[in-house]
């Protein structure tokens, strides 16, 4: 029985030995490696065809449009010479009388061959008139609406009476002679005898008219652009024209001239920066004289002269006293009262730019709210965060960008006590000796740092400071022109259950 | 998912490996039994032995069982390491690790007699067995504690895996047959035979196991997760087996056995795939959205299917003296299933009768790749008419205790007039 006793005692020992311990929850530390970002930024991504464009040599280019107008022309007025009439005329029965009167702009403005008439009117005045006589004044010039020659039957007054000559019109459409003189012709029938005097008419063609429409030729007249409407605004993100100035641009007028009248344009380009300073320069051709416009559309191309409004990286350009003055030559023109001269215009700048040093803070400071699950996460688990960037640059453009955190709105990055720390991190530009292959970046969190992010909210503000290029640099727009960000965040967290 | 969850769980409580219809003794002497079983046992371990009696032998239900759970890797020593630790190092993150072997592989099966009845040289009997096995690999918690890093890390059914069997049997064996015209210089050679009617209850095994994990800043993370678990409720099957035994010398006993020959179990009831699909591609923090991921899980009826029980093959011997009793058993199956080992083992059992009515029961098993070595004790109490007995196993621990990578106890109650 020894045997059992010593068999159930090694039993028992065993048994006490076998102590198991209360469940507990111990902890761990476990690295991840999340990837964050792989993502290639093509500067072509940039291009919308709408304010951003390549131009044929896909340089990016900076682009605005937009289009203004002239007043529309308006009636022409016209006023004949003041000896435009006959003065107490004798009408004698049965005997026409024909006779043209001087009708030339004594002023010389207009001329026409044709001329529809908007405003105007004619006099006459018979006397003396023997009841039995017919009188008629045909026109040999004016026509009414259906092309007829107008025609006025006398009739007796001791006033003037007024006809009025609205819907009818100078010579003909199709006439390319300058009306002159005015031709007129009478007739009379009567019960008396031939040559008895029937009547004493008074006829008054110098009255002012004006004209809708008209063929003949135009001296001394000007039409102004409707200013308020002829301007650009640019904003620049971020005060990006702090730090950077544009080397050359281009404005592309599209002018649809409506008259058939060649014209001159006048006018300056008119600008000012935010900083207060004004240019004014004259809108000249690139042989520096102002631009002849001809009828129908012309495309006037402003290079030159606009090169210097760029030295002030202008955040407002608009075009002062732009004027067309109407050029006649030898052919006759034409024009309607509802022509205008339209003209739109398309700005370009090149992404051609030098670079300055200089500190760009970006306004919007992000809000980045943290739940309240999560911040206690972080405070719990989080030890320390390491973001490896792999950068490639193959844009022309390099900069340091600085990150300012905070658990306070309000970041002044000029004031340290507004912000809890920085993080920074530079990016060569691809023609910098640094630049144009892939470049490792690390940025680590130590656990203090954090804990940044245990509080509701935090505020993270940037700043970039631009590498002064020195010489202008261009942007391009091709596929091989990109920013490639390839990033893996390295986290240690505390494991706990 | 719960479903799945649940599915696990039941598979596991229920699982353990298959190597041959077990029977609660066995567990005395760590599975060297072939020739210790007698009566309605003999019919699961050499039916050669099934001999012929005055004396009639009782199985009763619910007596005769066997419990036995283990892995690979853990055991309460390290449990209490780890419960005694605010803060696992990177050392103690690597001795786990370390005891992983590639993997985090356990088992737990069972068997219960039904009933069951010796008489002459023959016995019907029946049980009941629940088996299976499941396996994580080591990289999963490699990545629980460590974390991942750039790379990629592969999944496939070699490491994780899961298999649960269960099934009921009607056992006819017939031995004690003696083999006629062997030379005289052969000793006298006893066969028998049994034959195995299965009623399977339920089974689940992973048709298709296949993940994926990859972590890299040029193509992201990219998660992918392809697992089919093939379940079933209800076949039936069959499987025979054959033994010889012969006494050379006095004292000594060997004998062989081939076991689950035509072995198969025909599933064709309440046959199902469940599948399910997760696969996320090049995911970025920066692109996170709704639908990163696409995720499906399907359960489609499927044809009925078997599974094959490899025949094994056992050999052992049996050296008897009058307070003591040695015998050494090996097994192995020809191929390896989900049921069966190719790899072999040997097992070791031994009897002392200090007392005649209070026998004492010890028996080791040497570790092979796939299973730990064991360790079983046992006591029992004899009389003229019957025997009860309670025995246990260590895994990889030669006694039971912190140290022990798994426990099995057995019981039995034999009763024969």
């Amino acid at each position: 029985m020894k045997y059992y006793g010593i068999l159930l005692i090694a039993i028992l020992v065993l048994l006490g030995g076998c102590e198991v311990k209360k469940p507990t929850k111990p902890k761990w530390d476990v690295d991840l490696a999340v990837p964050l970002i792989n993502e290639t930024y093509l500067v072509s991504d940039l291009v919308d065809d709408v304010n951003i464009i390549t131009d044929t040599n896909d340089v990016l280019t900076l682009t605005s449009t937009g289009d203004v107008a002239t007043p529309t022309f308006g009636n022409v007025s016209f006023t004949p010479p003041p000896t435009a009439g006959i003065d107490n005329a004798d009408i004698p029965s049965g005997v026409p009388i024909q006779q043209s009167i001087p009708f030339l702009d004594p002023t010389g403005e207009v001329l026409f061959a044709y001329a529809s008439i908007a405003e105007g009117v004619i006099q006459t005045k018979f006397t003396n008139m023997h009841p039995s006589a017919d009188i008629e004044i045909e026109f040999g010039n004016i026509f009414t609406a259906t092309n007829e020659k107008l025609r006025i039957i006398a009739a007796p007054s001791t006033d003037w009476v007024n006809h009025s000559l609205v819907g009818c019109h100078f010579g003909l459409i199709d006439s390319d002679e300058v009306i002159e003189e005015m031709q007129i012709k009478i007739t009379s029938t009567s019960n008396q005898p031939i040559g008895t005097e029937i009547a004493t008419m008074g006829l008054k063609m110098n009255l002012p008219m004006a004209f809708d429409e008209i063929i003949g030729k135009l001296y001394n007249f000007t039409m102004g652009l409707q200013e308020s409407l002829a301007s650009i605004e640019i904003e620049y993100p971020q005060g990006l024209n702090q730090a950077i100035t544009l080397q050359d641009a281009t404005i592309t007028m599209i002018l649809q001239n409506d008259l058939e009248f060649d014209a001159e344009f006048n006018g300056q380009f008119y600008a000012y920066n935010e900083d207060g300073d004004e240019v004014t320069v004259p809108i000249l051709n690139d042989n520096g004289q102002n631009f002849h416009v001809t009828p129908g559309a012309n495309t006037l191309e402003v290079h030159n002269s606009i090169a210097s409004l760029l030295d002030i990286m202008p955040t407002h350009i608009e075009i002062v006293n732009g004027l067309f003055t109407i050029q006649s030559g030898e052919v006759l023109g034409s024009v309607r009262a509802s022509d205008k001269i339209e003209l739109d215009y398309v700005v370009k700048a090149p992404f051609t730019f030098t670079l300055h040093p200089q500190d760009i803070v970006v306004k919007e400071e992000i809000d980045i709210p943290i739940s309240g699950e999560n911040a206690k996460r972080i405070e719990k688990n989080a030890l320390s965060a390491k973001l490896e960037l792999n950068i490639l640059n193959k844009v022309p453009v390099g900069a340091t960008a600085t990150a300012y955190f905070s658990d306070t709105p309000n970041i002044d990055v000029a004031d340290n006590n507004t912000y809890k720390y920085t993080k920074v991190t530079t990016i060569y530009a691809s023609n910098s000796p640094e630049g144009g292959s892939d470049q490792m970046v690390e940025l680590t969190l130590t656990r203090d740092e954090l804990m940044l992010f245990s509080n509701p909210h935090v505020y993270l503000k940037w700043k970039f400071s631009f590498m002064e290029s020195g010489t202008p640099v261009t942007i391009y727009a091709t596929s091989a022109d990109y920013l490639r960000i390839k990033s893996m965040l390295y986290a240690k967290i505390s494991v706990e259950y | 998912m719960k479903k799945h969850i649940l599915t696990l769980f039941i598979a596991v409580v229920i699982a353990c490996p298959l190597l041959a219809i077990k029977t609660g003794k066995s567990i005395f002497y760590a599975d060297s039994y072939m020739l210790r079983a007698r009566g309605v046992e003999a019919a699961y371990w050499n039916p050669a032995n099934l001999i012929k009696s005055k004396y009639y032998d009782l199985w009763l239900p619910g007596v005769n069982m066997g419990i036995y759970a283990k892995n690979n890797a853990l055991d309460l020593d390290t449990y209490n390491f780890i419960m005694g630790k605010e803060y696992l190092s990177d050392s103690d993150k690597q001795l786990l690790l370390d005891k992983m072997d590639g993997s985090l592989r356990g088992s737990l099966n069972g068997n219960i007699s039904v009933l069951g009845y010796a008489f002459s040289n023959m016995s019907i009997s029946s049980s009941i067995s629940m088996m299976g096995k499941m396996s994580i690999s080591e990289q999963y918690l490699d990545l629980l504690l460590h974390g991942n890093t750039e790379g990629e890390y592969l999944f496939d059914k070699t490491h994780n895996d899961l298999a649960a069997l269960s099934f009921a049997d009607i056992t006819f064996g017939m031995g004690d047959i003696k083999i006629p015209y062997l030379p005289e210089v052969i000793p006298p050679v006893r066969f028998g035979f049994s034959a195995s009617l299965l009623a399977g209850l339920g089974s689940v095994h992973m048709e298709q196991y296949d993940g994926r994990i990859s972590s890299s800043v040029d193509t992201g993370m990219s998660l992918y997760q392809d697992v089919n678990l093939r379940t079933a409720t209800g076949g039936a099957g069959f499987k025979g087996m054959i033994g010889m035994a012969s006494n050379p010398i006095p004292g000594l006993e060997v004998g062989l056995t081939i076991d689950n020959i035509f072995g198969t179990i025909a599933w064709n009831m309440f046959t199902e795939d469940q599948k399910y699909h997760f696969e996320a591609n090049n995911v970025y923090v920066s692109n996170l959205n709704d639908d990163f991921y696409t995720q499906t899980k399907v359960r489609e009826e499927t044809d009925s299917f078997s599974i094959e029980l490899p025949p094994e093959i056992r050999m052992g011997a049996l050296w008897t003296a009058k307070k003591v009793s040695l015998s050494a058993d090996y097994t192995q199956a020809f191929k390896t299933s989900m049921v069966t080992s190719s790899v072999g083992k040997l097992s070791m059992g031994a009897r002392f009768l200090p007392v005649y009515f209070l026998p004492l029961h010890f028996g080791i098993s040497l570790g092979n790749s796939q299973n730990p070595w064991l360790a079983s004790y046992g006591i029992s109490l004899k009389s003229e008419t019957g025997e009860i007995g309670v025995a246990f196993q260590s895994y990889d621990s030669l006694i039971p205790g912190p140290t022990s990578k798994g426990v099995s106890i057995g019981s039995f109650i034999r009763i024969w007039y």
